[in-house]
């Protein structure tokens, strides 16, 4: 997935809750090109942490058959974007 | 344990299977598991093999088994185990009940009531896939959770063929997936059991890798996955164990075991070891005192070979 112009502000709150989520030290930068798996080291056991915080967070549900697609933070952002409720809704 | 003249006795028993179906179902176990035992009274190097297996058993769990008459019988129920549930192809479910003797149904009836779905936590022990077997003709609602088993029955591939989020096929498990399809994987058990569903996986996983844990198991550390464990604290789905054993009257006694809880925290408290460890002791019990129902557990690390 190529990444979009997803607003600033989600793709910081996505990786916010990616750190907090899979424990990542603050001096480890995250940024929307950072890739889950090869850049942070993250394991199934912590996507799967991840993904089920961003739900709760976006109320937004992330299809299982999505996940192996969602490589880099602004995958995530992007998917997000699309499918949260409006604000206001 | 080697697997030399497995395709012909494969062969031969898809041939004869039909015919022997025909005989009164406790009678064609008992003929099926009579062909292992013939081949361990003609083969000097089978007998060799089963009663130094049976041996080391016996030693490790220090018990004081008949080492001759254990390693016939396991030898025998070898065969009827690795016919899975083929005998039961397309046999009528009335005929079929007479075959399972069923203890603790009412604790996996009581699991599946509190409406979170239900691990149903099988392994590798006795006719390890009779119970899944039962609860399709039960109607149970199941989904495996394991890599997809092969040489089974009709009546079960048919089971296999359920689309949408829930379905079957997506939830079969590949030792080569990445973390993310692992992830996806797991999300997608998760769901199953919400969803109210069986989910039926084997506690006795051999894994390399992510979500395992280190455990003794007949006088071996290994390492063994811990998803299940996982998928209990993440869902707190109760988890019901079952136990299929292969009895001499031919018949396959099946025992569901009182449900447990998961704490959702284990994981984050780093107990997941401790529940895989739990299950293996329970298993070895299982072992020590029905050690013909043992099947390959006393040949693990001769082979990489692991079954389904």
């Amino acid at each position: 997935m190529t990444p979009t112009m997803t607003e600033p502000a989600l793709v910081a709150e996505v990786a916010a809750i990616i750190r907090q989520s899979a424990k990542i030290p603050a001096r480890v930068p995250i940024t929307s090109a950072t890739r889950l798996v090869e850049d942070l080291a993250i394991d199934s056991l912590d996507l799967v942490g991840v993904i089920l915080q961003l739900q709760d967070h976006f109320d937004v549900v992330i299809e299982e058959d999505a996940v192996p697609n969602l490589c880099r933070v602004a995958d995530l952002a992007a998917y997000l974007a699309a499918r949260r409720p409006a604000v206001g809704s | 344990m080697e697997r030399r003249g497995l395709n012909i006795r494969k062969g031969f028993l898809k041939f004869w299977l039909p015919m022997i179906r025909a005989l009164p179902l406790p009678v064609a176990s008992r003929f099926v598991s009579g062909i292992g035992r013939l081949e361990y009274r003609v083969s000097h190097r089978l007998r060799q093999a089963f009663q130094q297996a049976v041996e080391h058993g016996r030693e490790v769990l220090a018990c004081q088994w008949d080492v001759p008459a254990v390693s016939r019988e396991l030898a025998g129920n070898h065969i009827l185990w690795r016919t899975r549930d083929l005998l039961l192809d397309g046999v009528a479910d009335h005929r079929v009940r007479e075959m399972f003797v069923v203890s603790g149904r009412h604790h996996l009836d009581a699991a599946l009531s509190r409406g979170r779905g239900c691990l149903v936590l099988a392994s590798h022990f006795g006719a390890h896939l009779l119970p899944a077997h039962w609860l399709f003709r039960e109607q149970y609602p199941v989904r495996f959770y394991m890599e997809r088993p092969r040489h089974i029955s009709r009546f079960l591939a048919r089971h296999f063929d359920t689309d949408g989020p829930l379905g079957q096929e997506k939830l079969f498990i590949s030792r080569q997936g990445v973390p993310a399809d692992s992830a996806s994987s797991i999300l997608r058990a998760a769901r199953t059991l919400k969803a109210g569903l069986l989910l039926y996986l084997a506690g006795d996983v051999r894994w390399t890798g992510q979500l395992t844990e280190s455990a003794r198991f007949l006088g071996r550390t290994m390492r063994f996955s811990t998803t299940w464990v996982v998928l209990a604290a993440m869902t707190e789905a109760p988890v019901v164990m079952v136990f299929c054993r292969m009895e001499p009257d031919g018949r396959y006694h099946i025992e569901f075991l009182p449900p447990f809880q998961v704490p959702k925290d284990a994981p984050e408290k780093g107990e997941t070891g401790r529940w895989v460890r739990n299950f293996l002791a329970i298993l070895e019990d299982q072992v020590r005192r029905y050690p013909t129902n043992s099947n390959d557990y006393f040949f693990w690390g001769e082979s990489e070979d692991l079954v389904a």
